[in-house]
């Protein structure tokens, strides 16, 4: 094994100074215009020039109570579906009150997440229910329902979108009229057009709104605090750019996801500061670094002998604080080979760690085991790297090339005892890796039933030649094994797997390997993706295809749903910080290049708060 | 998108007839800030590169696309064109498209392209969502 240590070139290129001597409590009582008061609405607060959004929710007296916030001048505003925003600037100096009366809003569809999307669209017919999966399965493989369907298109609207989206790759680069189409879009695109024309179309509509409640609880205790990440100048976007980043629902689900947004998994370091990865083609960036107190961003680059930044994409903190992530080169041809990454929060700096040959490279997730061995994935396998004796060990997968296309390995996910787990999305394969033996094994998950029922005589035969061009065009009863996380206190027992097309959690026994499905709340409109387990092992997952993510206590089997503030996150990554009796749930927002971390306030704290607020 | 599409792209949109009447209603002050608001909601998604390294699937959108014209712009965004771009006058009302308009006759045309897409822009990579 050889190792190169990189420079680590450091870009400054934002900071927010707070010049406020003070915190202040702001709170105020939300009401409809009838003069009601409103439950679970969203209310938002940002100090002019601060790059820091913090969110709470109303309680069931219609309050809201936010955080101390530094004294300054503030724009908030309180949001919720088919209620207008509700928008007043704020000079904070001091305790202060702001209440807010909501008037209705009628085109309540463009406020809405994903999921409500996904759930109205029609299915009341057998065909309709196949296209509505076939929504969920293939366009909602790369991006939330949210992002075309709160437009209207008539049917030659959508058959143009179609017609592009056959070509488009994984992200989101058109690869050229004469390349080949993906059969399974191009096999159901006429019906498609017309399914899409019926529910998002000129006249009368075919979707069903039947909207779930607002937050309450312990959702409406949690508090968000979301950071702007600046665009990358390399883009040289026009000067007038807007960047819209979705904390308006009004103005819908923001649909751009340019050159230099790239923020794809994040971490916070032991000090509560947040590092995320950045998976695009940059030439300033490898990864970001975000001041959890003043949302200072930082950008860290790993040099590549052509002038790009080496991208990543999976990012892990381990018990000494180190983060680890994987580098690729930042642009073919030129680049270093892929590699594993440490970086000292303390220092920034950074050394990659090469694979020896024949090894396979790295590919684009990690974890860390309870021992502190990094584990990565490959193309074709996982590897364990000893931070110690520097070196790796490498599993490959059983079953890799196929007579239907060659696996994609995505996530993994490290267990109490050691082992190492990792998935081949394509074809539903959870992998296991025992260092100790060096064994692996290999668990096929079962195909959604209902769907292999659903499958007209044309489907059948389309399906049974058809070649996965790669993970996010699935067959339609595929549960889409994402990303992973593992239980790793002293008595975990279990890895849970992000079945993103199944709407479940497949929870693996490590010491039977025995396997049983947890749904989520709603199967056919939720899609988890990473999975990661808190010390009193609770399962923590971001929804990504909407704005949500949720909380699955084992003991009790319930599930908790969070609504995140901003429209169009797309979180593609969840991680904790779990410290001094405190967890924070630390989310990478990829659509819109935003980083958030949430905090769940308990019951006593509401009514200090209310209290405070009161004198 | 190949130079070959895009300029076959461009020559379709300039053979389109204008039709100001339809999509441009009475004459009054577009609001540049919606326009800009809902260019970036609704066109950039495919008239902006997705990384830097890539081309773009629509043409880059300025003041000079279709030779300017304000009208022939609205019919484009109106209708769209078969097979290749939706019409949004089912989405969007005509003095909002008006509104889009007069924001991309703001715009300058992006410097010329320095290097073709790289493999990597082209999906060589499939681990990225």
């Amino acid at each position: 094994m050889k190792y190169f240590s990189t420079v680590s070139a450091l870009a400054l290129v934002a900071a927010f100074t707070c010049s406020a001597q003070a915190d202040s409590l702001l709170s105020g009582t939300i009401k409809n215009k009838d003069g009601a008061t409103m439950a679970g609405v969203t209310v938002s607060a940002k100090m002019d020039g601060s790059p820091i959004t913090t969110t709470v929710f109303t309680d069931q007296t219609g309050r809201y109570y936010f955080p101390d916030m530094p004294d300054g001048k503030y724009r908030v505003w309180a949001q919720a579906i088919a209620y207008d925003t509700g928008k007043s600037d704020v000079a904070l100096n001091g305790a202060k009150s702001q209440d807010f009366t909501l008037q209705s809003f009628a085109d309540f569809v463009k406020q809405l997440p994903g999921d409500e999307f996904l759930a109205a669209l029609p299915e009341a017919t057998a065909d309709d229910a196949r296209m509505k999966t076939f929504i969920r399965k293939t366009c909602t493989g790369c991006h939330t329902a949210a992002y075309p369907l709160q437009h209207k298109f008539d049917e030659a609207g959508w058959n143009s979108i179609l017609e592009a989206m056959k070509r488009f790759n994984v992200l989101g680069v058109h690869r050229g009229d004469h390349e080949p189409p993906n059969v399974s879009i191009d096999g159901h695109q006429a019906e498609l057009a017309r399914y899409l024309a019926r529910a998002r179309g000129p006249g009368d509509s075919s979707m069903n709104y039947n909207l779930r409640t607002r937050p309450t609880g312990e959702a409406a205790r949690a508090v968000f605090k979301e950071y702007d990440v600046p665009l990358d100048p390399d883009l040289k976007l026009p000067g007038t750019y807007f960047q819209h980043d979705g904390s308006d629902w009004t103005k819908g689900t923001p649909s751009g996801m340019f050159g230099g947004y790239g923020v794809h998994d994040a971490e916070a370091d032991l000090d509560g500061n947040i590092w995320f990865t950045h998976s695009w083609p940059s030439r300033t960036i490898t990864v970001g670094r975000i001041d959890a107190k003043t949302g200072a961003f930082k950008a860290v680059k790993v040099d590549e002998p052509n002038g790009f930044a080496a991208q990543t994409h999976g990012i892990v903190r381990d018990q000494k604080g180190f983060i680890w992530f994987n580098t690729r080169p930042g642009a073919s041809p030129g680049g270093n080979p892929t590699g594993l990454a440490k970086l000292d929060p303390k220092t920034e700096q950074v050394k990659v760690y090469t694979p020896p040959k024949p090894m396979s490279g790295t590919a684009g997730t990690l974890d860390v085991d309870p021992k502190g061995f990094i584990w990565v994935t490959s193309p074709d396998g996982v590897l364990r790297f000893d931070p110690e004796k520097e070196t790796f060990l490498e599993f490959k997968s059983l079953t890799y090339k196929t007579d239907k296309g060659v696996g994609t390995v995505y996530g993994t996910a490290a267990d109490a005892a050691g082992n190492g787990w990792w998935l081949d999305m394509k074809f539903d394969k959870v992998m296991r890796g025992d260092p100790v033996n060096g064994q692996t094994g290999e668990i096929q998950l079962p195909p959604v039933q209902a769907e292999v029922d659903r499958l007209t005589a044309d489907e059948k035969a389309l399906y049974a030649k058809y070649v996965v061009p790669d993970f996010n065009t699935p067959y339609p009863w595929a549960q889409g094994a994402r990303r992973m996380g593992g239980d790793k206190n002293p008595d975990g027992e279990f890895v849970y797997v992000g079945n993103s097309f199944g709407g479940n959690l497949a929870r693996i026994n490590i010491k039977s390997n025995k396997m049983d499905l947890i749904p989520l709340p709603n199967p056919a409109t939720q899609q988890p993706y990473q999975v990661v387990i808190d010390k009193r092992h609770q399962v923590w997952t971001n929804l990504w295809s909407t704005d949500a993510i949720a909380k699955y206590d084992p003991a009790s089997s319930q599930w908790t749903l969070f609504d995140l503030p901003s429209r169009g996150t797309e979180t593609r990554h969840i991680s904790l910080l779990e410290k001094d009796g405190k967890l924070q749930v630390v989310l990478p927002y990829s659509r819109t290049r935003r980083v958030a971390v949430m905090t769940v306030r308990s019951e006593d704290d509401m009514k200090a708060l209310a209290a405070r607020a009161a004198r | 998108m190949t130079r070959k599409t895009g300029i076959f792209l461009f020559a379709s949109l300039l053979a389109l007839p204008a039709l100001a009447q339809n999509a441009g209603g009475p004459a009054a002050k577009p609001d540049l800030a919606v326009g800009r608001q809902l260019y970036e909601q609704s066109c950039g998604v495919c008239h902006t590169k997705p990384l830097i390294t890539s081309g773009r699937f629509g043409p880059a959108l300025s003041k000079e696309n279709l030779g300017g014209q304000a009208d022939v712009m609205a019919e484009v965004i109106s209708n769209g064109i078969p097979q290749r771009m939706p019409g949004f006058k089912h989405n969007y009302n005509p003095t909002q498209i008006r509104a889009i308009v007069a924001y991309v006759q703001t715009l300058d045309p992006p410097p010329p392209d320095a290097k073709p897409p790289t493999a990597r822009a082209t999906g060589e990579r499939r681990d990225d969502n």
